[in-house]
């Protein structure tokens, strides 16, 4: 029996896709069997990101409304051996799902697969209850904001209020060269206020819109800093106990130079 | 949203943003800066308070009524006048009870 995981975070726009992304193809890539779930209907993004867009013939209410086999709608992703994606429907909204029909879809992904990553769309409607419905487990991802802070701490209190146990934090986009001056709250500050568990931390990287661009997660590409990232929250998902990276700030002639001319901040 | 009016005030008043703004420029006189991070957080550990108790509306109404129970003991207060908010304190998350008193209870009373 596999596990659900969902992947939350109240505020769009923080990075919830591309983290799904990113970590079911990390996990994928160390073998594991990943199912990913994209249940922002209406609004589907994770077959762009994947580069997966042109190859979807069913969705997601195809198969709660019975159209299809849960077979049919997987679309397998030929980079890895067991990776697939259940997109969204682009012409349905929210209501097409019930979290009933989730909760059922998602016992089914679990028997067959390790992993089943679920995309959770922005907001904190139906369509969060229903992407909450069947997941055993959740990541929440928050940017180093205040909006986003504060968002995520609001999920925090749904998913206790649902019965979620013990939700766990990705801090995303942090930029080390601001951290460093002050200027953007630090892994401890968000960890002060939203008091909840920390499985990772990701540079912001301009790599992500190049991977995201072409359709490639960069926790597939080895050089990718953010990449590294991810494929270290994937090895903790998997029990592993990974250290977090150090971020270091950019510390170019660039920047020194900028800071010397008085533009610093 | 509709914790707004439960929690009685609006914190992104202008006063406080102005309070900010002269912070920062009484710290460039001086040659540093108040870091944006430390107001970030500050702003942010009052408006979860907020939040955290608006999840559930009737919690700042309730504890009002009780509040005006146990002082009514000692003190004849103005119960429409009574203000009971979250405010920020230099480092810390303050309740504040503004409560109008009306006259003293004589203590043979």
């Amino acid at each position: 029996m596999g596990e659900v995981i969902v992947i939350t975070s109240g505020k769009g726009g923080v990075g919830k896709t591309t983290t799904t992304a990113n970590l079911g193809a990390a996990l994928a890539a160390k073998g594991a069997k990943v199912a990913m779930v994209d249940a922002d209907i209406g609004l589907r993004n994770l077959d762009v990101v994947m580069g997966l867009e042109n190859r979807i013939v069913y969705d997601l209410v195809d198969v709660v409304e019975g159209f299809c086999r849960l077979r049919q709608a997987l679309i397998r992703d030929k980079r890895l051996p067991e990776m697939y994606l259940l997109p969204a429907a682009q012409t349905k909204d929210k209501t097409a799902v019930s979290p009933d029909q989730m909760r059922v879809l998602c016992r089914e992904l679990a028997q067959e697969f390790d992993y089943c990553l679920v995309d959770c769309p922005a907001g904190i409607e139906q369509g969060f209850r229903n992407a909450i419905a069947g997941a055993d487990r959740a990541l929440i991802v928050a940017t180093p904001e205040v909006a986003s802070v504060r968002d995520a701490d609001r999920i925090i209190g749904l998913l206790e209020a649902a019965g979620m146990p013990q939700p766990q934090l990705i801090i995303n986009r942090v930029r080390p060269a601001m951290v460093k001056r002050g200027d953007m709250m630090d892994i401890a500050d968000v960890l002060d206020i939203l008091a909840i568990g920390l499985i990772g931390v990701v540079p912001d990287d301009e790599g992500i819109v190049v991977s995201t661009n072409r359709g490639e997660p960069a926790s597939l590409s080895p050089a990718s800093r953010a990449g590294e990232a991810y494929r270290n929250i994937a090895r903790r998902l998997q029990g592993e106990a990974v250290p977090v990276m150090p971020l270091e700030a950019e510390d170019g002639l660039f920047a020194r130079l900028r800071k010397i001319m008085g533009f610093g901040h | 949203m509709d914790c707004l009016p439960a929690c009685g005030r609006s914190w992104a008043s202008d006063t406080e943003g102005r309070e900010v703004l002269d912070l920062d420029l009484f710290g460039h006189l001086l040659g540093r800066r108040n870091s944006s991070k430390a107001v970030a957080k500050e702003r942010l550990r009052l408006v979860l308070v907020h939040d955290r108790s608006c999840a559930s509306p009737q919690v700042l109404e309730n504890m009002k009524n009780d509040l005006i129970t146990v002082i009514s003991r000692y003190l004849d207060i103005e119960q429409e006048g009574l203000d009971v908010s979250f405010t920020n304190n230099e480092r810390q998350v303050a309740l504040v009870a503004n409560i109008p008193v009306k006259q003293i209870k004589r203590a043979w009373e």
